[in-house]
C-alpha cells in the first residue's frame, strides 16, 4: 500500500531514481572507473571524450570520468551532512523560538546577527579559524546555513501555534513537547523539506567556492567543486571539461529538489489522493 | 429537573478579572493601560444544567472560558471546580481537571488537526490522559464516533473529506471521549449551516442526557439560545449585565441591553414582535470604558445615577446589574 503510493509518485520516482543512481556511482565508484581519480599522465592532457575516457581528461591527464564519480563520495557525504545538521539543529532551535515568546528574541537576535553576514564569508571565517579538512567545512557549512532554517521553522510555528487545534490539545491536558512534536512539528516537515534540498544543492556550490577560495579541500581531492574551479580557466579551449561535470551537478540538484517536491507531497494527505 | 442547590454547584466563578496590557504603554511616562477583558464577573453552574452566555462580538466570552479552563491565567478571582480551589494546584492536578473539562471550539474546519486521521485525532485525549491499553482505547474511539451519528468507516479519513457538520460532530466526540461532566461550547453551531445547526443541537441535547453532562453554551445567536438553555448570562464589554432563568431573560428582561438584544431577534408572527429598540453607538473600547455603568453611553433610560457603578441587584434569583432595578422598575 504505502510502497503503492511511493512508485506511483513522479517526482519520487524520477528525484529517487536520480539521487540513488549517483548513490550507488558514489559507493562502487572502484568498479565502475577504469583510472584512479588522481591518476596524472602528461602523455593525455585534455583529451575530448572518447571510449577510453568517457568525460574527456584534464590539463594533467586525469580521466574526468573517475573523478565526477569519486567526487560523488565528498559532494554527497559534504551536502547530505550539512542538510542533515543545520535540518536536525535549525529545527529544534526554530521551533524553540517560535514556541516560547522570552526564548524568541535572545534566539533570533543571534540568529539576524549570523544572517547579517554573508554565508560564504562566514564559512570562509569558520574555515580559516578552525582549520582546512571535510569535518570542518561540514561545520562551518552547518553553522551558516542554521539562520536559514531557524526562520523558516520559526515562522511556520507561529502561523500554526495559534490555531484552535493547538489550543484545542492544549485544553485536553498535552504537554508542550507532545503539542510541539505531534501538532507543530508536522506542519514544518514541508516547508523544511524544501528549504532542505535547496540547503543541499547550494552547499554543493558553496563547498565548491571554498575550495575555489583555497579554504577547502586539498586541490587533489576529486570533488565537483574543485572540478568546476580548475575546469573554468579552459572553456574556450575545451568547454566539455567544465559542461559536463556541470551537467551531472545540475543533474543531482534537479534530481534532489525533486525528490523534495515528491516528499513534501507524500506527506501532504490532501494531496494524496 | 436540575436543582439550584449551594451544593449542587459544579463550577463557581468569583470575582474573575481578566486585564490584558496594551503594548507600549509601559514606556515610561505613559500611564499603564489595560484591556479589561473580563471584570468582576460572579456565576455559579449548577450540574445537569445548561448555561448560556451570550453578548455581542468583544464583550469577553472567549476571553472569560479562556480563563475558566485556565488557558489563559486570570488577573484576579477565584475558581472552584467541584468544591476544589483550581487557580492554585499542581499542574498535574490541572492535567486531571482538563479530562473533565472539556471544550467544544467554535471553528470545525480549524480544530481538527489536518494531518491527523479521525482515529487519531479521538485517541489523543486517551492517550494525552491515560486512558485504556491500546485495545480498549480502539473501543472506545468507536463507541463515541456511533455516538455522535458517524461510522467506524469514518475513523480512517482525514478531517478535510469531511462537511462541517460532521466536523463539528467530530469535534463534540473528541471532547466527550474521556467522559468529562462539564462541557463548554463555544458557539458551536454558529459557524454551520441554518439546516445543519438543528441536527448538532440535538445531538448535544441527545448526549447531555445519556452522559450526564453540565454545558457552558456560548453564543451570540439568541435564537439558538432559546432552544437550549435553562439558564443565561448576559455580557456586555466584560460585565454580566445580567443572569437568570430562561423565562425570566426571555419574557422579562430587565436591563435595557437585554431588552435592545431581546428585540433583535427575528420572529415570524406578527404578535410576537416587539418593538425594536435600536442601540447607538458602538460597543466602548475595553481599554477605556465608561466610568460608572458601562452601558450608559448607549442606554436610553440613561440618568445622573448612572455615573455611579451599580450593584448587583438580585430579583428572585434574577441578577441584574442596572439602577433602573433599585427602583423596582
Amino acid at each position: 500500500m504505502e510502497i503503492k503510493k511511493i512508485l506511483g509518485n513522479k517526482s519520487i520516482l524520477i528525484g529517487g531514481g536520480i539521487f540513488v543512481l549517483i548513490v550507488v556511482c558514489a559507493v562502487f565508484a572502484p568498479l565502475i572507473t577504469k583510472y584512479a581519480p588522481t591518476e596524472i599522465d602528461v602523455n593525455r592532457m585534455l583529451q575530448t571524450p572518447s571510449a577510453a575516457h568517457w568525460f574527456g581528461t584534464d590539463a594533467y591527464g586525469r580521466d574526468i570520468f573517475s573523478r565526477v564519480v569519486y567526487g560523488a563520495r565528498v559532494s554527497l557525504i559534504i551536502s547530505i551532512s550539512v542538510a542533515a545538521f543545520s535540518g536536525v539543529i535549525g529545527c529544534v532551535i526554530g521551533m524553540f523560538a517560535g514556541y516560547y515568546k522570552r526564548a524568541e528574541s535572545i534566539i533570533m537576535c543571534i540568529m539576524d546577527g549570523l544572517m547579517a553576514l554573508p554565508s560564504l564569508l562566514l564559512a570562509m571565517a569558520i574555515v580559516a579559524v578552525l582549520g582546512n579538512g571535510m569535518f570542518n567545512m561540514i561545520l562551518a557549512l552547518t553553522i551558516s546555513n542554521i539562520p536559514r532554517i531557524v526562520r523558516t521553522v520559526r515562522a511556520t510555528v507561529i502561523s500554526v501555534k495559534n490555531l484552535d487545534y493547538v489550543e484545542a490539545a492544549r485544553s485536553m491536558g498535552a504537554s508542550d513537547a507532545r503539542i510541539m512534536w505531534r501538532y507543530i512539528f508536522p506542519e514544518c516537515i514541508s516547508p523544511l523539506i524544501v528549504r532542505l534540498t535547496m540547503t543541499m544543492a547550494f552547499t554543493i556550490l558553496e563547498e565548491a567556492s571554498l575550495t575555489f577560495l583555497g579554504l577547502g579541500l586539498s586541490p587533489e581531492t576529486p570533488c565537483w567543486g574543485i572540478i568546476l574551479s580548475e575546469a573554468k580557466k579552459y572553456i574556450r579551449t575545451s568547454p566539455y571539461f567544465l559542461l559536463i561535470p556541470g551537467a551531472v551537478v545540475v543533474a543531482v540538484v534537479y534530481g534532489i529538489n525533486t525528490l523534495g517536491d515528491g516528499l513534501r507531497d507524500l506527506l501532504d494527505p490532501k494531496l494524496n489522493k | 429537573m436540575v436543582s439550584y442547590d449551594e451544593d449542587n454547584i459544579l463550577l463557581n466563578a468569583m470575582y474573575i478579572k481578566k486585564y490584558f496590557p496594551v503594548k507600549g504603554s509601559n514606556k515610561p511616562g505613559s500611564e499603564k493601560k489595560y484591556v479589561k477583558a473580563v471584570d468582576d464577573v460572579n456565576f455559579a453552574v449548577y450540574k445537569g444544567e445548561t448555561l448560556g452566555l451570550v453578548g455581542e462580538s468583544g464583550c469577553g466570552k472567549s476571553t472569560l472560558i479562556r480563563t475558566i479552563t485556565r488557558l489563559i491565567e486570570p488577573t484576579e478571582g477565584a475558581l472552584f471546580y467541584k468544591n476544589e480551589d483550581i487557580l492554585n494546584i499542581s499542574s498535574s492536578s490541572l492535567r486531571k481537571l482538563r479530562k473533565d473539562m472539556q471544550v467544544v471550539f467554535q471553528d470545525p474546519f480549524a480544530s481538527l488537526h489536518p494531518k491527523m486521521k479521525i482515529y487519531q485525532i479521538l485517541e489523543e485525549p486517551l492517550i494525552i490522559n491515560k486512558i485504556g491499553t491500546k485495545e480498549e482505547r480502539k473501543k472506545m474511539v468507536e463507541d463515541m464516533i456511533e455516538k455522535v451519528g458517524l461510522k467506524k468507516e469514518h475513523l480512517n479519513r482525514y478531517p478535510f473529506e469531511f462537511s462541517g457538520g460532521q466536523r463539528q460532530r467530530i469535534v463534540i466526540a473528541r471532547a466527550l471521549i474521556t467522559k468529562p461532566s462539564f462541557v463548554i461550547l463555544d458557539e458551536p453551531v454558529s459557524a454551520l449551516d441554518v439546516s445543519i445547526r438543528s441536527q448538532v443541537l440535538n445531538l448535544l441535547e441527545e448526549l447531555q442526557q445519556s452522559m450526564n453532562l453540565t454545558y457552558l453554551f456560548i453564543s451570540h445567536d439568541l435564537s439558538v439560545v432559546e432552544h437550549i438553555c435553562s439558564r443565561i448570562m448576559v455580557m456586555y464589554l466584560g460585565h454580566i449585565v445580567e443572569m437568570g432563568t430562561r423565562e425570566q431573560i426571555f419574557e422579562h428582561p430587565m436591563h435595557p441591553y437585554t431588552k435592545a438584544l431581546l428585540s433583535a431577534i427575528p420572529r415570524v408572527n406578527q404578535k410576537d414582535r416587539q418593538e425594536r429598540i435600536i442601540l447607538n453607538g458602538e460597543i466602548p473600547s475595553p481599554v477605556d470604558p465608561p466610568t460608572g455603568c458601562v452601558f450608559k453611553t448607549r442606554c436610553p433610560y440613561r440618568t445622573s445615577k448612572c455615573d455611579t457603578v451599580p450593584e448587583n441587584y438580585d430579583v428572585d434569583g434574577h441578577f441584574v446589574k442596572c439602577h433602573l432595578c433599585e427602583e423596582g422598575v
